[in-house]
């Protein structure tokens, strides 16, 4: 019985993990398009600030909460050269260890990530370590849509990054 | 070889100048902190950040660490936090809540007031020797205006707070005004950095004239959200009965700022569109309740948009859909820190509160979609100054020699450089229109 639910839990961390490393592809070669089709129609991106990591975005001031609307409108900005501060791209690598998958009730698969990304820009290089919340919902081509991408920051202050413009 | 002047203040031609060296230089940035950030009213907090006794929050302030304390006796201090001893740092975390302050070195132990507590073998130190004489020091001067605490490092300072902040008071007011009891600052604080001159902040902060090229995407954000923008940006200075656009407020201090003109149809121009009926009805609520306390006037400018300077670095920017109290410090010359709180007023409704939030962060944000822009326009005119030499000067003379600048002019840039040349030269300068009077307060109670 024992082994049947380990195979069980190793699968789903498989699934998951492919699922994320395909996200990451996307987001480092900068295919944002496709990288908003992972996600479901009603979706939430949340970025917490660094002194307020457990913040509520209906009570807490966050760095980013963004629904469909606000997220499909930084994807195109990034996009069409209007984020000027993205405009070049930079170079980021996204780094992802640590997955830990479980499946809720309702059928929702929780994904707990560690995380760093490296950005880099001309002479600057900037590390944003981090760990992720994933909401998963079972569909689409690549076995899951992202519900909710809760992001924090191991970071106590935005600095000397100064901006979070790239997705994380 | 004759050092060129830090600006041309050109009334004639007219033009004015600013010289790139201000922006680079190390010997500039030593005496900015002698002639400016140590002599002038600094900001520190808002008194919502303290809502409990023994709350504290560690901050930095014109470079020095402080204590932001509310005591057992209710009242708020600013304490340095340097231990009197050796000197340590007294308290490293961000906030708290604590009876005592305590250095770890030898064990000081201060009260939230700054008054040394205890120590261990006390005995050991000689007759006459007084814990009294030994407490937390503190800046020369604290007080506040409304709620907004400030302090001021010089013992030399003439002019008490509401003396320095002269016309700048209204602006204050009007965002005071917004709540019956006190505005309340939101838990989460946006602490960035941006590698350029601090003063490039100031100017971008009230530069009217960007918004259109820097922040294309975030106009189209709110344009796809189904606002008229059109109707948003155009025909809103001089409109109405407050004339609105640049204004001096004396002191360095200045402005741009308008009245709200729509009547309440919307909660700012740079607002997301709202997307009920429900919201909108919300929003019309509260301004009627503020016209009821305050009259058609006054509420017209406080749902207005302002962005004000309140010389040297603090910055009140309240666009109706959200207000930030931003403030920022060199930490070299193409080095900034920056730290950005939302203000609101804690009796709106819930449903509002949180769609300000929202257009807080997507405007104001490190992580919008627009202040990046900003940082990154700053960050290249800071790499572009490393050609200071072949071009020294920056032009802010835009509407330079109207008797009534707008938004989108650079009359309040002149106001603050003029006060910033006077206090690293001595050389006064007249200013360009007629100072901002402040007006009796409008209250309806």
């Amino acid at each position: 019985m024992t082994e049947v639910v380990l195979g069980a839990d190793l699968v789903l961390r498989l699934e998951v993990e492919a699922f994320l490393f395909h996200e990451m592809e996307l987001l480092d070669t900068w295919q944002l398009d496709d990288w908003l089709e992972l996600w479901t129609e009603e979706l939430s991106y949340l970025i917490p600030a660094t002194d307020k990591p457990d913040g509520d975005p209906d009570e807490d001031l966050m760095f980013v909460q963004d629904d469909r609307f606000l997220l499909t409108q930084r994807v195109r900005s990034l996009m069409n050269g209007t984020a000027w501060v993205e405009s070049p791209h930079s170079t980021t690598r996204h780094m992802t260890a640590n997955v830990r998958a479980s499946v809720r009730d309702d059928g929702v698969v929780q994904a707990k990530v560690n995380f760093v990304v490296y950005r880099s820009q001309g002479s600057s290089l900037n590390a944003f370590p981090g760990h992720s919340h994933y909401e998963l919902v079972r569909g689409g081509e690549y076995g899951f849509r992202i519900a909710k991408k809760r992001v924090v920051l191991d970071l106590e202050e935005l600095r000397p990054h100064g901006r979070v413009a790239i997705l994380l | 070889m004759k050092e060129l002047p830090l600006i041309i203040d050109d009334r004639e031609t007219p033009k004015f100048w600013v010289n790139r060296r201000t922006m680079v230089d190390q010997e500039i940035l030593e005496r900015e902190r002698a002639e400016i950030f140590d002599r002038c009213w600094l900001y520190v907090g808002h008194e919502s950040e303290l809502p409990n006794v023994n709350d504290f929050k560690t901050r930095r302030v014109g470079g020095r660490s402080v204590i932001f304390t509310r005591s057992r006796d209710n009242e708020i201090n600013v304490l340095v936090n340097t231990c009197p001893h050796r000197g340590m740092i007294v308290e490293s975390r961000a906030s708290g809540n604590g009876r005592l302050l305590r250095c770890f070195y030898h064990g000081w132990a201060f009260n939230t007031a700054g008054d040394l507590i205890s120590m261990p073998d006390e005995e050991s130190y000689p007759d006459g020797w007084s814990k009294a004489e030994r407490c937390l020091p503190r800046p020369a001067f604290i007080d506040n205006y409304r709620g907004f605490y400030f302090l001021c490092w010089d013992g030399e300072q003439k002019q008490s707070l509401e003396e320095y902040l002269g016309g700048a008071t209204d602006f204050i007011d009007l965002i005071a005004d917004q709540s019956d009891t006190l505005m309340q600052v939101a838990p989460g604080t946006h602490l960035y950095s941006i590698k350029a001159n601090w003063k490039l902040l100031v100017e971008n902060s009230f530069d009217g004239y960007h918004a259109l090229t820097t922040h294309n995407r975030y106009i189209q954000m709110v344009t796809a959200s189904g606002a008229d923008m059109k109707s948003r940006m155009t025909g809103r200075d001089g409109a109405s009965n407050f004339p609105g656009g640049g204004l001096d407020l004396g002191n360095g201090h200045a402005a741009v700022a308008n009245a709200d003109q729509s009547g309440g149809d919307y909660a700012g121009t740079l607002s997301r569109a709202f997307q009920d009926k429900e919201t909108q009805a919300l929003h019309r609520e509260r301004r009627d309740g503020l016209v009821a306390r305050y009259g058609e006037h006054w509420t017209d400018r406080m749902l207005g948009g302002r962005n004000v300077l309140i010389f040297p670095n603090l910055m009140l920017i309240d666009l109706g859909m959200g207000c930030t109290i931003r403030t920022f410090y060199p930490e070299e010359p193409d080095y900034m820190e920056v730290t950005a709180w939302e203000i609101s007023p804690p009796e709106m409704d819930e449903r509002l509160l949180k769609l300000r939030l929202s257009d807080f962060l997507t405007f104001w944000g490190p992580a919008g979609l627009a202040t990046p822009d900003d940082i990154e326009a700053l960050e290249r005119c800071q790499r572009g100054y490393r050609a200071h030499g072949i071009d020294p000067w920056n032009d802010i003379s835009r509407g330079m020699g109207k008797q009534r600048p707008k938004t989108d002019d650079e009359l309040q840039m002149r106001a603050f450089w003029r006060r910033y040349n006077e206090l690293l030269t001595g050389e006064a300068a007249r200013p360009e229109v007629e100072v901002y009077r402040r007006v009796a307060r409008q209250s309806a109670a």
